[in-house]
């Protein structure tokens, strides 16, 4: 299928005419590797799918263009688009794996290479008259080699395209772990702004009924239990605070730039968007496009392509051909061709059929289980996706503004001392715990999205929702028409 | 010095004229005065004044005082700003003031126009027991729709009571009571010439709702004079010299210490009928007891407004908790900043005591339907009271129709002065 495989197709029936000498000439001009050729169809396929940019570094002028480009994307705070173009440009392990194409693109080049023929050459010394030398030349090219080299040839370029969809499931792996890490460090960013929040709370509460026990009106008990809850919360926000790092960490060593230097994510999750794209569209799209599920499809075909030839080349005599020199002590030098045949007696390639039938039908079942993972996984993060969103949606549109409320009616009931001040700061302290709720509801959400990104293949667009502020700070002068005079 | 309607009273009694009973009503200056009761009594007594409420009308049939309640679904405004949904009679809570004379006979006709069954009993009413309205026990209950008679003649004088006996403590809790005020038939001696009616109760209506709860039989956060708490609360308005009757009745879960300010008095009657003199205490404060009456008599003799108030004191705030954080004393600088931090708007309260309450509650937004806890303003500032409060307003002139004369004014040199700032 690809454009080699082609040439070497047509060039065959000529190889076999112009006979040895000319095709050991074009062999060997055919011996030089491009270990890049194969990488734009990588490219092309992330570009598809993800509209990102990929770079294979090998030490080009472009590599410098491309640092830059990534250090400008540094310098902002990263959405989840840019951490993942950062991944995908500086990540090493992706790098480490484009050298696959390398190889593969050496397979190919190989397969278009004839065996090097085989000079033996013998030389005998008489030890009696008459004197001369005795010598013996036999200039010989494997011949099945030479009939089947364009067959090899279409089922290596075949395997650079398995590759290629390989490398390309890789990249798209990478961005979805990259998105995944993404979610974690933004929300455990966001989880620990709003803990303080609860723990201040908290805290405000202990003091106060500090005060209240030096007046002398609550007791030591009470006292010690608002200090243990303080002292918990406190504790919590700890244990959130020591998530972060190794978050960073994780998504610093997928972006390839390391935990350190001065990369930084927003503070607060993006709200969850208020519509989706047409998921069965894409979900149908998903069949075609999963770049694992193609080079599944790309191996079985290889594997069938190969089956096929080892079905030919095994009753193909296994022959060598060449030309026999000898030079006899007479001194009449000998020539004609020689031939050697390999006779099928023991092997009869059976074994090697066998093992290359059992691959083709492993292929074929994994290419069947294959198809199975990718609906089950569209499924199942379509129905994530589905319920996150419902649920982010209930804490955006009813508990929030409920807990809102119930602070805003508790302050009136405070207001005419129908309500302490201690029952107030539990007011606000449910209103922030309903906050990080849905703070984990909304990272859920995110999640469940890059998972189906990730089953779907595609980067889904985002509709921009007006996000509410989720970091537990009361919204400015939202509570301001309460506020009295004379104070 | 008699005034204009007992004048009025005097003369439709010598008349003896159904008829004329009906001109009075006409000529009534005030709806929350009483109807002359002649021609049953012998000497016409002065009406009784039901503050924020009034008397029951009749029509004499046959010889009988006919009266009519329609036992109902209410709503009373405690005071502006809070309206609650009660249960009461013809049209309010407590229902209207029955008066008659001892000797009458009384007919009193009951509709029901409840969601449930009611029936009356006539509290501390000498009466055949098949007229003592305890539905299951004297009489099946009157069914919603449904109007039934009570009839029976008065052999007694004194203040009672009317309340149901049919799910009594729902039907009270949510204020179906009124009085019922039998005047004697022999002229009291010494006469009264203003005769006041105060029904006492004690309501939980939790902050930010309307209907009273009946399940609560402690922590009541509301406590009123004839269902009307103070500033609401109608002064008593009387006229220098004249000798003043209080009749109090509570049908509250509560006891109440009534206390007035300026006079000694005497408890002169109880729902057990007067009290011989040798028995009246001189006293200042007198104890309401749950389900009796009261009635005191003194000469308001000294001028001024004298206050008219339950002792327990926190029967004279309006809708206080009593589960709450105790603020005073507690220095809250450094965390009040903090709290408002979190609370914009918050303000430390209470430090220094609940006075600022009731400035702090003009500015500051409470529940719907709820009142501030302390309220009124007088001539020199904040009153700082509600619930079981009033003002016995004495005046050497007064108006025709007693109407509200106003803030007292303190003659030259006999109101405390402030000697240092």
């Amino acid at each position: 299928m690809s454009r080699s495989s082609l040439d070497h197709r047509r060039a065959t029936p000529v190889a076999l005419r112009l006979g040895l000498a000319a095709l050991l000439a074009a062999a060997t001009a055919c011996g030089h590797v491009r270990p890049e050729a194969a990488f734009p169809g990588v490219r092309d396929a992330v570009v598809a799918r993800l509209d990102q940019r990929v770079h294979w570094r090998r030490g080009t002028a472009e590599d410098a263009a491309v640092d830059a480009a990534v250090d400008d994307l540094l310098a902002q705070p990263l959405d989840v688009d840019a951490a993942v173009q950062v991944a995908l440009l500086r990540n090493p392990s992706l790098q480490a794996t484009y050298e696959d194409l390398g190889v593969a693109q050496a397979d190919l080049v190989q397969a278009g290479l004839l065996r090097n023929p085989v000079l033996t050459g013998a030389f005998r010394f008489p030890d009696r008259s008459p004197s001369g030398t005795n010598i013996e030349m036999d200039l010989a090219q494997e011949f099945v080699n030479l009939v089947f080299l364009p067959a090899r040839t279409r089922i290596a370029a075949a395997q650079v395209v398995e590759v290629q969809h390989r490398v390309a499931a890789e990249v798209l792996d990478l961005a979805a772990e990259v998105r995944a890490a993404y979610w974690d460090l933004v929300a455990a960013h966001n989880t620990v702004a709003v803990l303080r929040t609860v723990a201040e709370v908290a805290d405000v509460s202990r003091a106060l009924t500090e005060r209240l026990h030096e007046a002398g009106n609550v007791s030591e008990l009470q006292l010690a239990s608002e200090t243990a809850l303080a002292t918990e919360l406190e504790l919590e926000v700890a244990r959130a605070e020591a998530e972060i790092a190794p978050a960073r960490e994780r998504l610093g060593r997928l972006l390839g730039v390391g935990a350190g230097g001065g990369w930084s994510v927003p503070a607060q999750l993006p709200a969850v968007p208020e519509a989706e794209p047409d998921l069965p569209a894409l979900e149908e799209a998903a069949y075609t496009q999963r770049p694992d599920l193609l080079a599944v499809q790309q191996e079985v075909a290889v594997l069938r392509d190969a089956l096929g030839l080892q079905q030919v080349t095994r009753w193909f005599p296994i022959a060598d051909v060449g030309v026999a020199v000898e030079h006899e002590r007479e001194g009449t030098w000998l020539v004609g061709p020689s031939l050697s045949l390999v006779l099928p007696i023991f092997d009869q390639g059976n074994a090697e059929r066998g093992r290359l039938e059992s691959q083709l039908r492993q292929s074929e079942a994994r290419l069947a289980a294959r198809g199975l993972d990718v609906r089950a996984e569209v499924g199942a993060a379509r129905a994530r996706v589905a319920s996150a969103r419902a649920i982010a949606g209930r804490y955006r549109t009813a508990l929030l503004p409920l807990r809102a409320r119930v602070v805003a009616l508790s302050i009136e009931h405070y207001n005419y001392m129908l309500l302490g001040p201690l029952a107030l700061l539990q007011a606000k302290q449910a209103e922030v715990e309903a906050l990080r709720g849905y703070i984990e509801a909304v990272r859920d959400f995110w999640l469940a999205r890059t998972a189906l990104e990730r089953a779907l293949a595609a980067r889904l667009p985002v509709a921009v929702a007006a996000a509410p502020a989720t970091d537990g700070a009361p919204a400015a002068d939202a509570h301001r028409h309460h506020h009295h005079g004379g104070h | 010095m008699a005034t204009r309607r007992q004048l009025l009273g005097s003369f439709l009694a010598a008349a003896g004229a159904s008829l004329g009973h009906r001109l009075a009503r006409a000529a009534e200056p005030l709806p929350t005065t009483s109807t002359t009761l002649a021609p049953g009594a012998a000497v016409a007594p002065p009406p009784v004044v039901t503050p924020d409420g009034a008397s029951l009308p009749f029509e004499w049939k046959d010889g009988v005082k006919e009266f009519h309640l329609t036992a109902e679904p209410v709503w009373r405004e405690f005071a502006p700003g809070m309206r609650v949904k009660c249960w009461g009679y013809n049209g309010t809570t407590p229902g209207p003031t029955i008066e008659a004379v001892e000797g009458d006979r009384v007919r009193i006709l009951v509709t029901n126009k409840l969601p449930e069954r009611t029936s009356i009993h006539w509290h501390g009413v000498l009466l055949p027991p098949g007229m003592d309205g305890v539905s299951g026990l004297t009489q099946p209950a009157i069914m919603p729709g449904e109007t039934w008679a009570y009839e029976f003649t008065l052999r007694q004088h004194g203040t009672q009571m009317y309340h149901p006996h049919a799910d009594e403590m729902l039907q009270m809790a949510v204020g179906m009571m009124g009085l019922f005020v039998i005047h004697p038939r022999e002229a009291a001696t010494p006469p009264v010439d203003r005769d006041f009616a105060i029904m006492l109760h004690a309501w939980a209506i939790h902050p930010g709702t309307y209907r009273p709860d009946p399940a609560v039989m402690l922590d009541f956060n509301m406590f009123t004079f004839n269902s009307k708490v103070f500033p609401a609360t109608a002064p008593l308005v009387v006229k220098t010299g004249q000798r003043v009757r209080i009749r109090f009745g509570n049908l509250s879960m509560d006891e109440h210490p009534m206390h007035l300010h300026g006079f000694k008095f005497r408890v002169t009657g109880t729902d057990g009928g007067p009290v011989p003199a040798s028995a009246q205490l001189p006293e200042t404060t007198t104890l309401v007891p749950v389900g009796a009456t009261r009635d005191i008599e003194f000469v308001a003799d000294v001028p001024g407004d004298w206050v008219l108030h339950c002792h327990k004191s926190h029967h004279t705030m309006n809708a206080m908790a009593h589960d709450i954080e105790n603020t005073l004393g507690a220095d809250q600088r450094g965390v009040e900043e903090r709290i408002q931090a979190l609370l914009p708007g918050y303000m430390g309260m209470g430090q220094r005591g609940m006075s600022e309450m009731q400035d702090m509650a003009q500015h500051m937004k409470g529940p719907k339907n709820t009142l501030p806890m302390m309220a009124g303003k007088g001539p020199f500032g904040n009153i700082e009271m509600g619930g079981m409060f009033t003002i016995v307003k004495v005046r050497d002139e007064v108006s025709a129709d007693y109407a509200d004369p106003g803030w007292y004014e303190h003659p030259e040199g006999t109101r405390a002065w402030k000697v240092r700032a």
